[in-house]
């Protein structure tokens, strides 16, 4: 009997585990529920709507000196300045660029990082402009407490697909699809057709007249806990930046469209003075910028202080804020701008941007005359020979600092400017200007000839000048390791460059009064005189862009205009294949011989054709080829 | 209810039933009881020598004994068997009726070749070789014990016919091996499901592996076909590979020890340049990049003539941080022994892995070091006549001892960055050098700028850490003979649990790091950095998992007449728990298998089998979760036709076999749950204003399942003279839904990012090859006897299908995977139609009219052919090089010989058609601060090639080149034959040993990688491992002594 039960018991033993076992199976392989969601459920409750609009901003990019690792992206790949790191570094962007490694598979400017939202565009903005999308598409239908939110978070989704669709146009040209409905899984994919220039600015503009349409939707943020929604006045920048790209040689397959760029503008800027922007006109921290120490100018210049405190400070969300110029800013910080982007001596690290010497011909002398021939202002390919402007009478080449537009003294330290900051080091014989001087917070005279020890040119240190010229429009003027003034936060649009805009339609389109009035305001704000009233069309169209090339400097503009300039197959040999230095020596004497230089003996080669456009990522390109049997690259990948 | 009130109902009728047949069983028990029969004997070969370890068992299982040192045996049966089964691994097995027994009776056991007689483990069964119809390789532990290393997997290669090895981390006592069975199945590089004494090891299996030692298995077996694979399921694919321990045998206790020491010395090492010959490269790379000597000549000077070694000195970092040798030391203790009612084996192994650093710290010893103690403890037990149990307990834990700044790897390989120009390893001290005072202490580590941790820093001044690992398995079973319900039937249920955790305590501190200034009159030293001299402080880290299996198996074996019937069915659950803490992997991982099997055979000449496997993972969505994997095989004995009769005298074995079905995959590489979206809600995101975030991970597919691979095998065993053995396989495996990105199809403009894109299973992929065995063995005279073995195996992979977008026309390859092996690897290739294949002067350059698309060739670079003929070398210009990502070809050649006392054992081992693109240090030069390696020495230079010297690299550089690509230039023949092992043993045994109380003092010396030759391109590393800043291959000297109890 025991043996019988003992029996039983071993029975169990083995039953009752294979038992649990069989009737559990299902269950046991199912997911326990873990806080997953689907778009039923997001659309289905208010928080989680906002939840998802707000993703749909994530993809916004922080510009500025965040491109990675720490640079300016297009403002040193373009003749505005030279990247420090392109020798130091030289597998990052701006050194594979200027050695022309760069293939549709492995593009510097997109494949070395995403970090910031600076690179991976192709994906990173499709996948904005499909969350976008999404949203537009449910929202009408969606779960939203409050009817004022639903339509303001719409004209949001809009602005925010017109957003990324620019930067895809301002990147990549016209080889993008127009889409108006997320795609499904299996969605055909060969019937896809790339839009044209003019149609995709076109549905750019849909999208911001259906935000403006939008009376919910504020012209400007006016308080700190609403802080980087997008506005009206967002959607007149795009608006009046699209159109006139689309308006230019590059882009207008051959259509004068300049008629129409000039009444859009004409229309935005309209809106946007009416809703109370302006040009950020005087100097609000007067204790800061004209003090004994910003040295923003030989002779503390309202004109150059005022400029310099707009770009190195952040705006402010305000009913009335100090700041009217300023129409959208990124929100992320940028760093500390003197230890990563200033004077690479002052902290030991590195000075990244160097404005080229062509940067520095651009600011006119203070009386308004340009420097050198704006037609062709050199006579040489390697730009080491100036075509003076002969009308010119104020300009000195051997001091070639003196007189200038007060822009300049506020966007440069040159040799011989000074800056009070925080100096990491104790100086040392060979930098004669300072000698002596204990590491600390000092004057310090900004030497940049060839040899001095600390700012002189140098071709591969890093905390060196290759140029001659050290970056200082984004720098606040004393800030340093003992006062950590972090970058401003990148101005995404001003008011400043949609009267360029502006300007530049107008002329094209031949209201040259209108054109005029407009850049001679952006004139008056720094001090500079008035363009002459007897330019001729095509004269003034010159004087634009010039101006266009000093007021918006550094701005990432530049990249982008001289590549919308040219006629389609040209390349950027003229503006991009030589970049130059000031060959600052010192003499026995004290005084300083100025020459010319290039930063380096090779040319950069990412001045051809193909670099006019950013190629479409290669797996993509194929994919497209295969998919719709139509080559999507752009020319020369 | 009604179910329940029915299974009440069953269960009782089935408890009543079962009772009754209890009973009547438990009577015929009882009388068996009373009928008990000694027998005894001896157990000789066919030489007339005494076998020892010879299993005797009654026909009915119960009663077992086995041959002593003398052969003698002496057993009662009292289980009611009719006949005595005598059985041993290489003879055949010999029936000796009960009835006919005699006193003092001699056994003779016949040598079998064929080995038709072997039992082969499989994982959930075991099978008679000559019943098998599938493919399967096995080894005996001990022809692996042979092996003087500490990582079981290096002891496999050219073992296992279809099994490719591949050591890939060569660290003593942490080397991996990659583990390939009959190569790859899909385009992926999986490793083969490890089945350890009868459970799955799913997760970190090589690892497990490594824990076992050679002397404590009794076989592995490799099975590579669909029939023996299929019960797996969904984890089968890949190949199985079943390790069985050691169990006890009733008999005499036996112990066997053994003590072995080694020392290990690496097989290569980089070459050395002296500081003159450095800085003489270093300026001929700046000469050709156009930019100024790091080095004047007056430096250079110094440098060669070395009259100022302090300021110039010229260091071998190697010697100064490598000792030449590494020791090992290995005790290991084996129990053996049992009755009819319980029987045990049990093992101790220690081993010890000392330092092969040179340290000089004596606050404390971060020297490597490791100490490992193994024990395992199989015990089987019999209740009685029908219940049996087993409890099998194991456990390695493993002590290791590292620096604390790096990996024992990352110090080796820091040791080459440090260029031999550097002043070193410490500053110096500085006297006044009038009054004798000490104005600077000195010692503090010295470094370049471009590196940022130097060696003597990492061992000396980082502290270190102790790792302690901790791998415990337990397995406890019941079997149930179930003889009472119908003959031949056994249920038997098995829990496991196998727990691994690695503790670790860290000792640690950092370092100031100093760098010489450019002056070299002057020892003149700069702190770079912001480290300082920290003091030790402590760390610690845990991580571990655990594997929970259940497992129940009804089997059903027996025999009618001429007709052999076996069967059985299993069901198994495990459970996975790691200690992630993020979403979903913190999850415990579970999969439902199960799978029935059939096999029937007639007269020992037919065989068929059917399976099918039946299993889950909680991988797929419920739909797609259960997939079948069914296989039939089927053998035919030729030789045991009567009509071959005849011909039994010379051909012993003819048999041919084959095998088709369907096996499966679930490591996919996908994520967790691919089923199911990941969309969350998150705090935070760009605009406060909102408060949360929408975060869209994967998007699901609800339609993905397993893969499965149908496979076919061909197979042919041949034996001649009972000496002579073939065995031949052919196969094709080919896999019509593996699972593959969609997104070669999917443009990325659709908004979904391509990495979030759902997986499907659209792809195809095949894998062909086979596999050849060739034994001999001849046994001349009772002194001398000797064997050898020749392996040759094949296999060539093909991705046929995996979504891949084609290219546009000018591309040379339009496509890079498709049509292609998995892993093919695409370069530039070299143009030698100018005899050299470089640019060797301006006008060669202006001639091709090439431009590159990543660079400017420079006089002395590489020409590279425009295969599409654009004029431009970029990514269209790409061919294929090499042969996919793991070898094609596996061979060995085996063979032992013993005459008299001595004994001989030799392995040579190979593999061909490999090779590999190597990139970095040693292949690129301009690594760290120029970094250069033997293939250097002769680079491109106007003289050399004025001269018709030999050219082996490009222009040298500072920084990357035109030369610095994917190219044919670069590609390294992997393929080598070495000499894998030597043993040569001289045993004692006789009346002089019995004196002393033993059975057999043996006494060994072996070696390990003694030679190999290889094809590659330099010196400084072998084809094994992982390049030149990696632990190459270790050659390993062993001298031991065995003695058996």
């Amino acid at each position: 009997m025991i043996q019988q039960i003992k029996k039983y018991v071993v029975w169990g033993m083995v039953c009752l585990p294979l038992l649990s076992v069989s009737i559990s199976c299902k269950k046991a392989l199912d997911m326990a529920p873990d806080g997953r969601l689907t778009y039923d459920e997001i659309f289905a409750e208010n928080d989680k709507v906002g939840a998802f609009l707000n993703s749909c901003y994530t993809y916004m990019p922080a510009k500025g000196v965040r491109y990675f690792f720490w640079s300016r992206g297009p403002v040193e790949w373009s003749d505005e300045a030279w990247d420090t790191d392109a020798e130091s570094e030289s597998g990052l962007m701006s050194g594979r660029l200027y050695n022309g490694d760069a293939s549709a598979a492995n593009h510097p400017a997109v494949n070395v990082s995403e970090d910031s939202g600076n690179g991976n565009y192709w994906g990173r903005y499709w996948a904005g402009i499909r969350n976008s999308t999404v949203f537009i598409n449910r929202i009408d239908s969606a779960v939203v407490d409050n009817e004022s939110d639903r339509k303001r978070w719409k004209a949001e989704a809009h602005l925010l697909r017109a957003y990324y669709y620019h930067e895809l146009l301002k990147w990549y040209g016209a080889v993008l699809p127009i889409v108006r409905e997320p795609y499904d899984f299996d969605a055909d994919f060969s019937q896809v057709q790339k839009a044209s220039y003019y149609e995709v600015t076109k549905f750019i503009m849909e999208d911001c007249d259906a935000a403006l349409a939008t009376d919910e939707l504020p012209w400007r943020i006016t308080s700190d806990g609403e802080a980087y929604r997008l506005t009206k006045a967002f959607a007149e920048a795009i608006k009046s930046k699209m159109i006139l790209f689309a308006a230019s040689p590059q882009n207008n397959a051959g259509e004068n469209r300049w008629q129409e760029a000039y009444e859009v503008n004409k229309q935005s800027l309209a809106n946007l003075r009416n809703q109370g922007y302006e040009l950020y006109n005087k100097v609000n921290f007067p204790q800061t910028y004209l003090s004994d120490n910003a040295f923003i100018g030989p002779d503390k210049n309202e004109k150059a202080a005022l400029y310099n405190e707009y770009f190195t400070q952040t705006t402010q969300f305000a009913a009335a804020p100090v700041d009217r110029e300023t129409i959208y800013q990124s929100r992320d910080s940028q760093g500390d701008v003197w230890n990563i982007d200033g004077i690479g001596a002052q902290d030991g690290y590195k000075s990244g941007t160097c404005p080229s010497q062509e940067l520095v011909d651009a600011y006119e002398t203070i009386d308004g005359q340009p420097i050198l021939d704006l037609a062709n202002p050199y006579a040489d390919e390697k730009h080491l020979q100036p075509n003076y402007n002969p009308e010119n009478t104020l300009y000195d080449p051997a001091d070639p600092y003196a007189n200038r537009d007060p822009r300049f003294y506020a966007s440069i330290y040159y040799n011989g400017s000074r800056r009070y900051a925080f100096w990491n080091f104790a100086e040392a014989k060979e930098s004669v200007e300072n000698y002596p001087a204990p590491m600390g917070a000092r004057t310090r005279i900004i030497a940049t000839w060839a040899g001095e020890p600390q700012t002189g040119l140098h071709p591969t240190v890093r905390k060196a000048t290759r140029t001659g010229y050290f970056q200082r429009k984004f720098l606040h003027p004393n800030s340093g390791t003992n006062n950590r003034v972090t970058g401003a936060n990148w101005k995404i649009f001003r008011l400043g460059e949609v009267i360029l805009n502006f300007a530049e339609a107008a002329a094209e389109a031949g209201h040259l009064d209108e054109a005029r009035e407009a850049v001679n305001e952006i004139r008056s704000r720094v001090g500079m005189p008035e363009l002459p009233a007897d330019l001729n069309q095509a004269q003034l169209i010159l004087r634009i862009r010039h101006e266009r090339r000093v007021e918006l400097a550094m701005e990432e503009n530049r990249y982008f205009d001289v590549r919308r300039w040219l006629n389609p197959g040209e390349d950027l040999s003229k503006t991009d294949k030589w970049i130059t230095a000031a060959n600052i020596i010192r003499n026995g004497d004290g005084t300083y011989t100025y020459g010319r230089r290039t930063v380096r003996d090779v040319e950069r080669r990412n001045y051809t054709s193909r670099f006019v456009w950013l190629p479409i990522p290669l797996d993509e390109a194929n994919r497209l080829r295969s998919a719709t049997g139509v080559d999507w690259q752009n020319p020369g990948w | 209810m009604e179910n329940f009130i029915q299974m009440t109902k069953y269960l009782i009728d089935t408890a009543r039933w079962s009772a009754l047949a209890i009973l009547v069983s438990l009577c015929s028990w009882v009388y068996a009881q009373e009928n008990t029969q000694t027998v005894s004997g001896r157990v000789v070969d066919e030489l007339g020598r005494p076998l020892p370890g010879i299993g005797v068992q009654s026909e009915n299982g119960k009663n077992g004994t086995s041959s002593d040192w003398e052969g003698s045996f002496s057993i009662d049966v009292s289980d009611g068997s009719t006949y005595l089964v005598f059985a041993g691994d290489d003879y055949r097995t010999q029936r000796v009726v009960l009835a006919d027994a005699e006193e003092g009776m001699e056994i003779t056991m016949v040598k079998d070749n064929d080995r038709q007689d072997q039992l082969v483990e499989l994982g959930y069964t075991r099978q008679l070789r000559q019943e098998m119809t599938g493919a399967v390789a096995t080894v005996s532990g001990s022809v692996l014990e042979r092996h003087p290393v500490a990582n079981l997997s290096q002891t496999f290669a050219g073992r296992l016919a279809g099994l490719t090895t591949q050591e890939t981390f060569s660290e003593l006592s942490r080397a991996n091996t990659s583990l390939y069975v009959r190569g790859i199945s899909s385009a992926r590089l999986n490793s083969p499901l490890v089945i350890i004494d009868g459970i799955p090891t799913s997760y970190n299996s090589s690892q497990s592996l490594e824990y076992i030692s050679a002397n404590e298995i009794e076989s592995i077996s490799v099975l590579k076909d669909a029939s023996t694979q299929a019960l797996y399921g969904i984890q089968s694919a890949n190949g199985v590979i079943v390790v069985t321990t050691k169990r006890g045998r009733p008999g005499k206790v036996d112990i066997n020890a053994r003590i072995d020491q080694s020392i290990q010395q690496v097989t290569t090492r980089p070459v050395f340049y002296t500081a003159a010959e450095y800085a003489e490269m270093r300026n001929q790379a700046a000469f050709n990049d156009g930019i100024e000597n790091p080095f004047t000549e007056e430096q250079l000077a110094h440098f060669r003539s070395r009259d100022l070694p302090d300021l110039y000195p010229s260091n071998d970092w190697y010697d100064r941080f490598m000792r030449d040798f590494a020791s090992m030391q290995r005790v290991g203790v084996n129990v053996t022994g049992g009755n009819d009612r319980v029987t045990y084996f049990s093992n101790l192994n220690f081993m010890h892995q000392g330092g092969y650093f040179k340290t000089d710290q004596d606050r404390y010893n971060s020297n490597a070091n490791n100490v490992w103690i193994n024990y395992r403890s199989n015990v089987d037990m019999r209740f009685n006549d029908y219940l049996t149990g087993f409890v099998r307990l194991s456990g390695n834990i493993k002590r290791e001892r590292t620096p604390g700044g790096a990996s024992n790897a990352d110090v080796y390989g820091s040791i080459f960055q440090l260029p031999p120009t550097l002043y070193g390893p410490t500053t110096p001290q500085v006297l006044d050098p009038e009054t004798g005072e000490v104005l600077d202490p000195g010692g503090e580590v010295i470094t370049t700028q471009a590196i940022d941790s130097p060696t003597y820093g990492l061992l000396n001044r980082t502290g270190y850490i102790r790792h302690t690992v901790t791998n415990i398995t337990s397995q406890f079973g019941l079997d149930l003979d179930m003889s009472f319900l119908t003959k031949g039937l056994n249920l038997s249920g098995v829990f496991a649990y196998q727990t691994n955790s690695v503790g670790s305590l860290s000792t640690l501190q950092d370092f100031e790091r100093y760098q010489r200034t450019n002056n070299w009159d002057v020892l003149e030293f700069t702190k770079k950095g912001g480290e300082q001299n920290t003091p030790l402080r402590y760390e610690k880290g845990h991580q571990y998992y655990y594997h929970l299996t259940y497992k129940a198996q009804l089997d059903y074996q027996r025999t009618f007449g001429n007709h052999q019937l076996s069967g059985l069915g299993y069901m198994f659950y495990q459970n996975l728990t790691k200690a992630d803490v993020s979403s979903p992997e913190l999850l415990p991982y579970n999969r439902v298998n199960t799978g029935i099997e059939l096999n029937y055979g007639f007269a020992n000449r037919y065989f068929i089998k059917a399976v099918t496997g039946y299993s889950a993972s909680e991988q797929y969505a419920r739909n797609h979760r259960y997939v079948f994997t069914p296989a039939v095989g089927a053998s035919w004995l030729v030789s045991n036709e009567r009509f071959m009769e005849g011909s039994k005298n010379w051909l012993s074995l003819l048999k041919i076999r084959g095998s088709w079905g369907k096996t499966g995959n679930d490591q996919s590489g996908l994520s967790r749950y691919a089923y199911l979206d990941n969309i969350r809600q998150a705090s935070g995101g760009p605009l406060a204003y909102l408060q949360y975030l929408i975060i869209e991970e994967q998007t699901g597919n609800p339609l993905i399942q397993a893969e499965i691979s149908t496979k076919t095998n061909l197979g042919l065993d041949l034996g001649l003279f009972n000496a002579f053995s073939l065995s031949v396989d052919v196969f094709k495996e080919r896999m019509e839904n593996m699972v593959v990105g969609a997104t070669a199809t999917v443009p990325t403009y659709q908004g979904v990012p391509l990495d979030n894109y759902p997986a499907v299973n659209a792809g195809i992929f095949e894998n062909k090859g086979y596999e050849i065995t060739l034994g001999y063995s001849k046994t001349v005279n009772p002194r001398l006897s000797f064997d050898v073995q020749g392996i040759f195996a094949y296999t060539k992979n093909k991705v046929i299908d995996v979504n891949e977008a084609m290219r546009t026309e000018d591309y040379a390859y339009r496509r890079r995977e498709e049509g292609f092996p998995f892993g093919q690897e695409f370069g530039y290739l070299v143009d030698y139609s100018n005899g050299n294949g470089f640019f060797n002067s301006t006008d060669e350059i202006t001639q091709s009219g090439l431009a590159y698309g990543f660079g400017t060739p420079r006089v002395g670079d590489l020409k590279y052919r425009d295969l599409n003929g654009d004029g431009t070398i970029d990514e269209r210009d790409l061919a294929p090089i090499g042969y996919g990502a793991i070898p094609r070809m596996t061979y060995s050649l085996s063979g032992g010989v013993r005459y008299g006392a001595f004994d001989l054992n030799v392995i040579f081992q190979g593999i061909g058609q490999y090779s590999s693109i190597i990139d970095g240090a040693g292949v690129w030069e301009t690594e760290y601060d120029g970094l250069f390696g033997s293939l250097h020495r002769n680079a491109w230079t106007p003289e050399r090639y004025e001269n018709g010297e030999t050219i082996t690299w490009p222009a040298l550089s500072t920084t990357k080149s035109v030369n610095h690509e994917n190219s044919d230039f670069v590609n390294f023949d992997r393929s080598y034959l070495r000499l894998k092992n030597l043993e040569i043993g001289y045993t004692l045994s006789g009346a002089r040993i019995k004196a002393l109380r033993m059975n057999q003092i043996r006494f060994v010396l072996s070696g390990q990688n003694l030679i190999t030759w290889d094809h590659m391109k330099t010196k400084d590393f072998g084809p094994e491992g992982d390049g030149f800043l990696s632990f190459p291959v270790y050659r390993v000297y062993s001298v031991g002594i065995n003695v058996m109890l």
